[in-house]
């Protein structure tokens, strides 16, 4: 009975150990994830009025820009080339501090989104690991970039994709 | 062994073989389960920390300066001409007037033309001074995969920062990436 035993683990271990090597990946759509959260649209309506805040500084900073214009090109018309000169330049300042306040704007917007935002994707990362751990999976692979580029292209369906899982995740711990 | 005991055993091993436990995993149908071994590697920790980067960055910023200056003289000519055309608008003949316009709209979009140009050159320029240093990190990865007998190896991140690799598990993160095996295989 010794021997059969013996036996009986070697041949256990024939069997079980090519498994010990093989590794389980899923992979997963976070922009779906994200679109299908509430919490998204109230970051979308928050950044809306930001951004239309923002506009309207520019839209008074852009007028107030014209009327100084007009009134350089006024001041240039009985100007020596000395003084035409000094305008120009006054101008081309002008123009550049609006141009950066452009830039500045974009920016903030830019910082205004990403802040908003992060507390959402701190969530999807919790909910990623956590059907990650449930499912045993090793790695999960993001299936699009923010694009719409393909990482993945193709998944045979015995593949797991944890998306719908991830979502569920999130809403039920909403 | 005797025949119940060879039975005991045929018996146990086909149970077994029947079991979930053994199956193979692809058909299983939760997650897959191949022989496949995946790594994968940060290369913009690599390189951040090449020392061939220094004179990468050095090169490129002086080509793009070199173009800047070629961008400046062009501005500086087509504004003179600008100046030239608002000074003697006023004397000169509608059709001159409609000559002069049409010129310095030509310049103005050969100047557009120039700056995107530019762009393009300095794109170029990067690819050609990175190839190099990208060579040798391909060479250390394949190195260190042909080392490690990995499958494949992933980047973690796309140039525009989207994340490739969302979740590593631990056990992941200790066994396949191979980040600082790279940059130890390059010397760094």
């Amino acid at each position: 009975m010794r021997s059969c035993i013996t036996t009986m683990i070697v041949l256990m271990a024939v069997v079980v150990l090519p498994a010990q090597g093989q590794m389980k990946v899923g992979y997963m759509n976070p922009q779906t994830v994200l679109d299908t959260l509430p919490a998204k649209k109230q970051v979308e309506s928050q950044l809306n009025e930001y951004i239309e805040e923002k506009r309207g500084q520019l839209e008074q900073q852009t007028i107030a820009f014209q009327k100084q214009i007009a009134q350089l090109q006024q001041q240039a018309q009985n100007a020596s080339d000395a003084q035409k000169q000094a305008l120009q330049d006054s101008a081309n300042a002008m123009n550049q501090r609006l141009q950066n306040f452009r830039t500045q704007i974009q920016q903030q917007i830019q910082r205004r989104r990403a802040k908003l935002l992060r507390p959402i994707y701190t969530r999807i990362d919790q909910a990623i690991q956590t059907v990650a751990e449930r499912n045993n999976l090793e790695f999960v692979l993001n299936e699009k970039t923010g694009t719409g580029q393909h990482i993945v292209y193709y998944a045979d369906a015995r593949q797991k994709n944890i998306t719908d899982e991830v979502i569920q995740e999130l809403l039920s711990n909403n | 062994m005797n025949k119940r005991g060879i039975i005991l055993v045929l018996g146990l091993v086909a149970t077994l073989l029947g079991s979930p436990l053994v199956q193979p995993a692809t058909a299983q149908g939760s997650g897959s389960e191949s022989d496949i071994k995946i790594g994968y590697v940060d290369p913009q920790a690599i390189l951040s920390k090449m020392p061939e980067m220094k004179a990468v960055q050095q090169k490129l910023r002086n080509f793009a300066e070199r173009k800047q200056q070629e961008l400046q003289q062009k501005q500086q000519s087509f504004q003179q001409q600008l100046e030239q055309f608002q000074d003697k608008s006023a004397v000169i003949s509608e059709q001159a007037k409609k000559e002069q316009q049409q010129k310095l709209g030509e310049m103005n979009s050969q100047l557009q033309q120039f700056q995107t140009q530019i762009q393009q050159e300095i794109q170029k320029k990067q690819q050609e001074l990175m190839e190099p240093v990208y060579g040798q990190i391909e060479k250390a990865i394949d190195a260190v995969a042909s080392r490690q007998d990995l499958s494949y190896v992933l980047n973690t991140t796309t140039t525009n920062g989207d994340v490739i690799i969302l979740y590593a598990s631990d056990s992941a993160k200790e066994k396949y990436d191979i980040t600082d095996q790279v940059m130890r295989e390059l010397g760094i």
